[in-house]
C-alpha cells in the first residue's frame, strides 16, 4: 500500500505540476505572442517605427515653428506700421510747421515804448576836526539820503529812429545853504525850505525839484553815421557816460564831475559813428555842437560863440579782455549877461518921442571867457579786473571879468571890503581806479565781489586853492542781483589848502535799477 | 624701400586726419542763422558777439542787422550766451541794465520761435539747436558744436 500511495502521490504531484506549468507555459506563450504581434521583430520594423516617431516630432516642430514665424511676422508688420505713421505724423508736422513759413518777410515793427530808470539809497557819517571848513557840505551827522530818482522813457519809433528822455526827480533844493552867518560880511544864515501847508487838509508837503537830464532823438541810418539833436550827455570820459550809481564803481563821483570841468550835457546837435576796422576793433568819433556853457544855457545862450567838441575812441574787445582809449577837445565861450531898461525922457519924465525908440533894452555882459579843454581816458578789463583813468586839463581865458562872491573872497584870504576879480586860470583832475571782480561768484550763489581802490587829484581852478585836493577812496562794491549793486566805502579827502582840514567819510549805498 | 613704405604711410596719415575732421552732427550744436535777405554768408564768433550784445548795428553789406533771442530760461539761449557772449546769464542781465542806464539802449527782442522770427523778419539773425533747425526756411551762417559731455 505504501508504495502504490507514494506512486499514486508522486502520479498526482506530477500532473499538477504539468496542469500548473503548462497554464503557465500557456499564458507566457499567449504573452509572448500578442508581444511578438505587437513588437516589430525585426529590425526594418524597428526603424520604422522609430521614423514615424521622428516624423511626428518634426511635424509638432514645423507647427510650433509656424506659429511663432507667424507672431514674429505680425510683430513685424505691426513694428512697419508702426514705423509709416510715424513717418506720417513727422511730414505732416512739418507740413504745418512748414505752413507757418509762407508769409514773406517783413521789416521789424519796432514802435516800442519803454520805462526804466535807478535810484539809491545811502548811509553816511563823516568824521573831521570841529573847525573845518568842509563842515559846510559834511555836518558830521549820520543820516540816510537818497541822491535822486532817475526815469528813463525811451521810444523807438522805427530801426534808425529813436528818442530819450532821461529825468531826475530830487527832494533839493529844500534844505539845500544858500548863505552862511558871518558877522564881518553882515550876512544871516540861510537854508531854502519848500515845504508848504496844503490849505484844504492842512497837511505839511514839501516840493522836491526835477532834472531834465538829457531829452533828445537820435537818428542813426548806419553804424558810421549819425545824428542826436536835443540835450544829450557830452561823450566825454567814463563816468560822465556811466553815471548812474547802478554802473559806476564807487559811491563817491570825481570832483571833475562835481564841479564840472567839461561841460556834462550840452544842448545842440551831435554827430556821431563807428567804424569795425576788424571783427575785435573798434572806433567812434563824435562831434558837437552847442549852447556851450552859460548861466542859462539849457534855456538859451547868451552869444553868439557855440561850444564845438570832437570826441575820438579807439575800443578793442576780445574774448577775457577789452581795452579802450578815447579823448575829447572842447572850446566854447562863457558869457552872462545883464538887460538894462534905457529910456530917453523928456523934462517931466514922459518919454521922448522925438528919438527913435525913446524905450529899449540894452544887452550888457557881465562876464566872460573862453575856456579850451581836453580830457583823456582809459579802460582796460582783463580776467575781472578793471582799470580806469581820466584826466581834463583846462584853460579859462577871462575876456571880462566878473565880481567873486563874498564866500569866494573870504576863502581867498582877502577882507569883505576888498573887490575881487575872476581872472584867467587852469584847472587839472585826474583819477585812478583799480576794482577786481573775485572769481568766486559761482561759489557764493551768483553773489559778485568786487573791492576796488581810487585816488584823485583835482585843482580845479588855480586862482582858487580852496578846491585843491586828493581823495583816497577804499571800498567794497557788492552785486547780488543784476538789478541790485550794494556798497561800502571809505573815503579821505586831503585838501591842498591850509584853510580845510581832512575829511574821513564812511558810506553805505543800495543802488537799484529797474 | 622708402618709395613702398610711402604710400601705406601717407594713406594711415590721410585716415587718421579724415577721423579726426570727421565729427557727427549733435543735435544740440547751437545754429546760428539769418533771413535770406541778409547778404553775408557767414560770420564770426566776434562780428555775432558785436550784434547781439547791439555794439554793431548794421551789416556790413548793408541794412540794420535785428538780433533776435530765444526766449529767458531755453536751452538754446543759455548756450548761446555762454559759448558766443561769453559769459554768464546774469552777467548778460547786468550788461543790459548798464547799457539802458548808459545809452538807453534796450536789449534784443525775444521769441519762442526763433527760427520762424528770422524767416518773418528781414535782415534778422538768431539761432536755435540743431535739433530744432529746419532746412531751407533760413540762411546758416555759423555753426558752434556742443560743449563736450553736453
Amino acid at each position: 500500500m505504501g508504495n502504490n500511495k507514494i506512486k499514486y502521490i508522486i502520479w498526482i504531484a506530477l500532473t499538477v505540476l504539468i496542469l500548473v506549468t503548462s497554464t503557465a507555459f500557456t499564458q507566457e506563450i499567449n504573452e509572448t505572442t500578442q508581444d511578438a504581434q505587437e513588437s516589430p521583430t525585426s529590425e526594418p520594423e524597428k526603424l520604422a517605427i522609430k521614423l514615424e516617431a521622428m516624423e511626428q516630432e518634426l511635424k509638432k516642430l514645423k507647427t510650433a515653428q509656424e506659429e511663432q514665424r507667424i507672431d514674429q511676422a505680425e510683430t513685424a508688420q505691426l513694428k512697419e506700421e508702426m514705423e509709416q505713421l510715424k513717418s506720417k505724423i513727422a511730414e505732416m508736422e512739418k507740413a504745418q510747421t512748414m505752413s507757418d513759413f509762407e508769409e514773406d518777410a517783413q521789416d521789424y515793427a519796432i514802435d516800442h515804448l519803454s520805462f526804466f530808470g535807478y535810484f539809491d539809497l545811502k548811509f553816511a557819517k563823516s568824521f573831521m576836526d570841529d573847525r573845518n571848513l568842509f563842515k559846510a557840505v559834511y555836518e558830521g551827522i549820520s543820516t540816510f539820503y537818497i541822491s535822486d530818482i532817475h526815469l528813463y522813457i525811451k521810444s523807438e519809433m522805427t530801426q534808425s529812429l529813436s528818442a530819450l528822455v532821461e529825468l531826475g526827480f530830487i527832494f533839493s533844493p529844500h534844505g539845500a545853504d544858500k548863505s552862511y552867518e558871518h558877522s564881518a560880511f553882515g550876512t544871516e544864515y540861510e537854508r531854502i525850505d519848500s515845504s508848504f501847508v496844503d490849505p484844504r487838509t492842512t497837511k505839511e508837503h514839501v516840493y522836491g525839484g526835477l532834472i531834465i537830464e538829457r531829452a533828445h532823438l537820435t537818428y542813426s541810418p548806419v553804424d558810421w553815421f549819425g545824428v542826436i539833436a536835443g540835450r544829450y550827455l557830452t561823450p566825454y570820459g567814463i563816468w560822465n557816460i556811466e553815471h548812474s550809481p547802478t554802473v559806476v564803481t564807487t559811491i563817491r563821483t570825481p570832483y571833475m564831475q562835481l564841479r564840472q570841468m567839461v561841460p556834462l550835457a550840452q544842448t545842440g546837435l551831435q554827430v556821431f559813428g563807428r567804424l569795425y576796422p576788424s571783427d575785435t576793433w573798434i572806433f567812434d568819433y563824435g562831434i558837437t555842437l552847442s549852447n556851450g556853457r552859460g548861466p542859462i544855457e539849457s534855456v538859451k545862450d547868451l552869444d553868439e560863440n557855440k561850444g564845438l567838441g570832437m570826441r575820438l575812441k579807439l575800443t578793442y574787445m576780445g574774448d577775457n579782455i577789452m581795452a579802450a582809449a578815447g579823448s575829447y577837445g572842447y572850446f566854447g565861450s562863457y558869457t552872462d549877461i545883464k538887460k538894462v531898461a534905457i529910456s530917453e525922457l523928456n523934462p517931466d519924465l514922459t518919454l521922448n518921442k522925438d528919438v527913435k525908440y525913446p524905450l529899449f533894452i540894452d544887452i550888457v555882459t557881465t562876464s566872460s571867457y573862453d575856456e579850451y579843454l581836453v580830457s583823456s581816458d582809459i579802460v582796460l578789463e582783463i580776467f575781472g579786473v578793471k582799470l580806469q583813468a581820466e584826466y581834463v586839463y583846462r584853460y579859462v581865458h577871462t575876456l571880462t571879468p566878473s565880481v567873486r562872491s563874498l564866500q569866494e573872497t573870504a576863502l581867498a584870504g582877502a577882507p569883505p571890503t576888498e573887490i575881487l576879480y575872476t581872472a584867467s586860470s587852469v584847472g587839472l583832475g585826474a583819477y585812478g581806479l583799480i576794482m577786481w571782480d573775485l572769481p568766486i561768484a559761482e561759489k557764493i550763489g551768483g553773489v559778485r565781489l568786487a573791492p576796488y581802490f581810487m585816488y584823485e587829484y583835482n585843482d580845479t581852478d588855480s586862482n582858487q586853492q580852496i578846491l585843491s585836493a586828493q581823495l583816497l577812496v577804499a571800498g567794497l562794491n557788492i552785486k547780488p542781483s543784476p538789478y541790485v549793486t550794494l556798497k561800502a566805502e571809505y573815503m579821505r579827502i586831503l585838501p591842498t589848502s591850509d584853510l580845510a582840514g581832512n575829511v574821513h567819510v564812511i558810506t553805505a549805498q543800495m543802488a537799484i535799477s529797474f | 624701400m622708402s618709395h613702398i613704405l610711402l604710400v601705406p604711410t601717407v594713406t594711415c596719415l590721410v585716415l587718421s586726419l579724415q577721423s579726426m575732421s570727421a565729427r557727427a552732427d549733435d543735435p544740440n550744436d547751437i545754429v546760428i542763422f539769418a533771413n535770406k535777405s541778409v547778404a553775408v554768408n557767414t560770420i564770426t564768433i566776434e562780428k555775432a558777439r558785436l550784434l547781439f550784445l547791439k555794439i554793431r548795428k548794421s551789416w556790413k553789406k548793408g541794412g540794420k542787422a535785428i538780433a533776435i533771442h530765444a526766449s529767458v530760461g531755453e536751452e538754446s539761449r543759455n548756450f548761446f550766451v555762454n559759448a558766443v557772449l561769453n559769459r554768464t546769464i546774469s552777467e548778460d542781465q547786468s550788461y543790459w541794465q548798464k547799457q539802458k542806464v548808459m545809452t538807453g539802449e534796450t536789449p534784443p527782442p525775444e521769441f519762442k520761435n526763433t527760427l520762424k522770427a528770422v524767416f518773418s523778419i528781414r535782415n534778422s539773425i538768431s539761432y536755435c539747436l540743431r535739433k530744432d533747425y529746419l532746412e531751407g526756411v533760413v540762411k546758416i551762417l555759423l555753426v558752434i558744436p556742443a560743449a563736450p559731455g553736453g
